[in-house]
């Protein structure tokens, strides 16, 4: 009869119910297993960073004495959140404590060892350099041409891989000293500026 | 139901957890332990293209992506949109398919309280406030390049209507290759169904066309109705629930320039403007969008936009009571805004408009002509003080023709702890202006009110926003509440009329899950809890919602399941005592989705969609004029068959 419940198979969506959450949930843990999985670009670039550390000499007039903690700022707005700081949480650099520093003003980081310049501080990348390119400051950046422009190390994204592009002409400005296997990595570029 | 329902919570919340907080421990450490080659060797996700601007935006945000309306199929925008968290797509005895119902806003029949734009631009007739049916079973899908949906008030920045959320389609622009698509099919209830589209780019000139084609004889709608009124006897009725809609969509780019372009020409059979046998007949409409827009570039930080909006409407209403009833009206919209940054830190939108809606006395229900103006300037700034906070303050201010103005204001704090997690605080009012049926209508026992003022709605939305290495997750509570709501009253002896009056409270919380799982297994799904406040109880509202999906897209292949859960609706006391239909239940909308790509002379695909799977019957509390218990509210289980080849 038509105003009669008829018989529905419920069990089938219970078991659609619980089959969706547990394959969502078995591939979200195999996820985190896996080995080939796309990875936040920021953490990927903090953790070049961290490597960094291990591959460059930094002069020694670049620390007032062998306490002072290894600095690694970010100038502008930051894209990294809290990525840079648990990335060097527990390690040291060069027998250093690491500090991760922000600010919007560069002579408040002139100061400190590696300086990732934000894509924020884009329109003013040029004074910025002026500013600090005989500090012995290792200028890390991922805004467009960014080594060309007088940066010493760009993190670029295409096809979602990181390049190195390392501007030579700025290494050689900076008193700072790359191993070759970096420069052997990353691809060399000029900005004609060497003195 | 319910312990089902107990556990798929209690699974979702364990995964929740594993979401939060697995990748993100694993992932760092990790990473410091791989050498310089094995991080060059590291696929990225680029963050900007990820969640970021939703996270970002000062609304509660879904995007419904055209590789998931591709995944999990769709024969019109009423299949994509039940799949929308805290949105049912409901029916009424006469707009048939016709409401999408957004947190529980089913406060009357007609569809004024969501805001439809296309591109950005309202979609907004200017009679009824009313006529969105024409777009949501017409509109081509192969247009739509993403669906974004706003759960809660929009009116700051879109004006009238935006009150329980904006629904704005995006359209594909052309790429630089040239492409077609012809798609024809068939299916249950006597369907035949096609779709083509264009799109093309010449120098500077793009150009994307659509057209959709839709008609089928019916489903079988049954039920017991009073005649003629509520204290009548029952009676017994069966018809076919047919359709049969045409929509065609354009497109055109050309430098700065911009024009749009949505007809659609819908007819579908009804129960009519009662709930009663004695009104069966069928709805018909057309209507017309044309949009020209213009952005003019001050400088690198600052633009102009200007734009023209016309909705032209047209609609029948058939039956053996009201005769051929015919409406129509138009609506031009004149609106100028200006948009910039200060700083990297600070944005502004400026802007006004100028509406006007008019009808030359063609309106069957409004016998004589009218023509009212209508004004609004609105502002939105955002700022972040600090890196991790942004504040957002905006408002409208609009005057009615009658002289009628109000300011609704939204506030805003979005505070990001990390790249992963951010939470949302956001106040918000909406305001929907009486329409010109509400002010004018003229007909025996109904006089309109033109001394309406809006309705108003003020919503607070707490959210928390979380990304993960995969998927995004956001956990949102939110409270609304609405005054001077338009109704109906008596007036002795038996005439009716509209005043404002009348408050009602809906309070829920929403869970949505959606994340790229593998390169070949897509994932989303949401829960939705609602409530009308104790006092009130005048909603027929199911208290849960739940909807997942799961989609595998491997070579030639593409298969979506998509299980919407709706609860049981609040259950009426029919006028009449009438309570001889089926009583209101549960629905679940199962649907499956096939695709299978090959080439044969062209490249071609075959499509094989399945919707209501599970034959579900579709019987819903009768909320709308509360003569009988309940009505059915959509046909049952359909498969469709279409073959698409590609130019």
């Amino acid at each position: 009869m038509y105003l009669t419940y008829g018989c529905r198979p419920l069990w089938i969506v219970k078991f659609c119910w619980i089959l969706i959450v547990l394959w969502i949930m078995a591939v979200d843990v195999l996820n985190v297993q896996a080995q080939s999985q796309e990875l936040p670009e920021y953490a990927v670039k903090a953790a070049f960073i961290y490597k960094f550390t291990k591959f460059v000499d930094w002069p020694a007039q670049a620390f007032a004495d062998p306490k002072e903690p290894f600095s690694i700022c970010v100038l502008g707005k930051d894209p990294f959140g809290n990525v840079l700081d648990q990335i060097f949480s527990g390690k040291t650099v060069n027998g250093r404590e690491p500090v991760v520093k922000r600010s919007n003003s560069v002579e408040e980081l002139k100061r400190c060892h590696i300086l990732f310049i934000s894509s924020s501080e884009k329109k003013r990348l040029a004074r910025i350099i002026e500013v600090i390119k005989f500090a012995g400051i290792l200028t890390i950046g991922d805004m467009d041409q960014f080594a060309e422009s007088g940066g010493i190390i760009g993190l670029n994204e295409q096809d979602k891989k990181i390049n190195i592009e390392i501007n030579v002409d700025a290494v050689k400005r900076s008193d700072l000293k790359i191993s070759s296997k970096l420069l052997i990595i990353g691809k060399t570029v000029s900005d004609g500026t060497a003195r | 139901m319910v312990k089902s329902f107990q556990i798929f919570i209690a699974l979702l919340m364990i995964e929740i957890s594993i979401a939060l907080w697995g990748p993100i421990a694993w992932a760092y450490e990790d990473l410091t332990e791989m050498s310089l080659e094995e991080l060059l060797d590291v696929t990225v996700e680029v963050a900007s293209k990820k969640g970021e601007k939703m996270s970002d935006a000062p609304a509660v945000i879904t995007v419904v992506t055209r590789k998931e309306i591709d995944a999990f199929g769709a024969i019109s925008l009423v299949d994509i949109l039940n799949r929308v968290p805290s949105l049912q797509h409901m029916s009424s005895h006469l707009w048939v398919q016709a409401k999408p119902v957004i947190r529980g806003d089913l406060i009357a029949h007609a569809d004024n309280h969501t805001l439809i734009l296309i591109n950005g631009r309202p979609f907004r007739d200017a009679l009824e406030a009313n006529s969105n049916f024409a777009l949501y079973t017409a509109f081509p899908l192969d247009l739509i390049e993403r669906i974004e949906i706003i759960r809660g008030p929009g009116s700051v920045l879109y004006g009238s209507n935006a009150i329980a959320g904006v629904i704005n389609i995006i359209t594909r622009v052309p790429e630089e290759e040239n492409e077609a698509r012809v798609t024809i099919g068939g299916g249950s209830f006597g369907a035949t169904l096609g779709s083509a589209t264009a799109f093309a780019s010449h120098k500077e000139w793009k150009l994307a066309v659509g057209f959709n084609y839709f008609k089928e004889d019916g489903w079988d709608f049954k039920a017991y109705t009073n005649s003629p009124g509520p204290s009548g006897g029952p009676v017994y009725g069966e018809m076919k629930y047919g359709e049969f809609n045409k929509g065609l969509g354009a497109l055109l780019e050309y430098k700065r320039f911009r024009a749009q372009l949505y007809y659609s020409d819908v007819k579908y059979d009804s129960l009519g403007v009662l709930t009663s046998w004695s009104s069966e007949g069928y709805v018909a409409g057309k209507r017309l969008f044309v949009d020209l827009g213009y952005t003019h570039p001050f400088t690198e930080s600052w633009k102009l936009n200007l734009n023209v909006t016309r909705n032209s409407w047209e609609n029948r209403l058939v039956s053996q009571i009201t005769g051929n009833d015919p409406n129509s009206a138009d609506a031009t919209v004149f609106e100028g805004s200006i948009s910039g940054h200060f700083t990297e830190d600070t944005n502004l939108v400026l802007g006004g408009l100028s509406e006007i809606r008019e009808s030359k006395g063609t309106s069957g229900v409004i016998p004589d002509e009218y023509s009212e103006h209508h004004y609004s300037a609105y502002l939105h700034v955002d700022h972040r003080p600090l890196d991790p906070l942004k504040l957002i303050a905006g408002a409208q201010y609009n005057q009615t023709h009658s002289g009628r103005y109000r300011t609704v204001p939204r506030f805003g704090a979005i505070y990001d702890f990390n790249d992963s997690i951010a939470v949302k605080l956001l106040y918000a009012q909406a305001f929907r202006s009486a329409t010109p049926l509400e002010e004018y209508i003229d007909v025996p026992n109904l006089i309109g009110n033109p001394d309406l003022a809006p309705e108003i709605v003020t919503t607070v939305d707490a959210q928390l926003f979380v990304n993960t290495a995969r998927a995004q997750y956001t956990f949102t509570v939110f409270q609304s509440h609405y005054t001077d709501l338009i109704k109906r009253i008596i007036v002795p002896p038996a005439n009716q009329t509209f005043v404002n009056g009348g408050e009602i409270d809906i309070l829920g919380a929403e869970f949505e899950a959606k994340g790229q799982m593998s390169e070949t297994l897509f994932a989303t799904g949401s829960i939705t809890y609602q409530v009308e406040d104790e006092k009130d109880k005048t909603l027929f509202i199911p208290s849960y919602m739940a909807k997942a999906g799961i989609s595998y897209q491997k070579g030639h292949w593409t298969v979506g399941l998509f299980h919407s859960y709706f609860g049981k609706p609040r259950e009426n006391e029919p006028l009449g005592g009438l309570t001889l239909n089926k009583e209101a239940r549960a629905i679940n909308l199962l649907s499956l989705n096939t695709t299978y790509r090959f080439h044969f002379f062209r490249p071609m695909a075959i499509n094989v969609y399945g919707s209501n799977l599970l034959d579900d019957d579709m019987d819903y509390t009768e909320f709308s004029m509360g003569w009988v218990n309940t009505l059915p509210i959509g046909p049952g289980r359909a498969v469709y068959g279409r073959l698409s080849v590609e130019f």
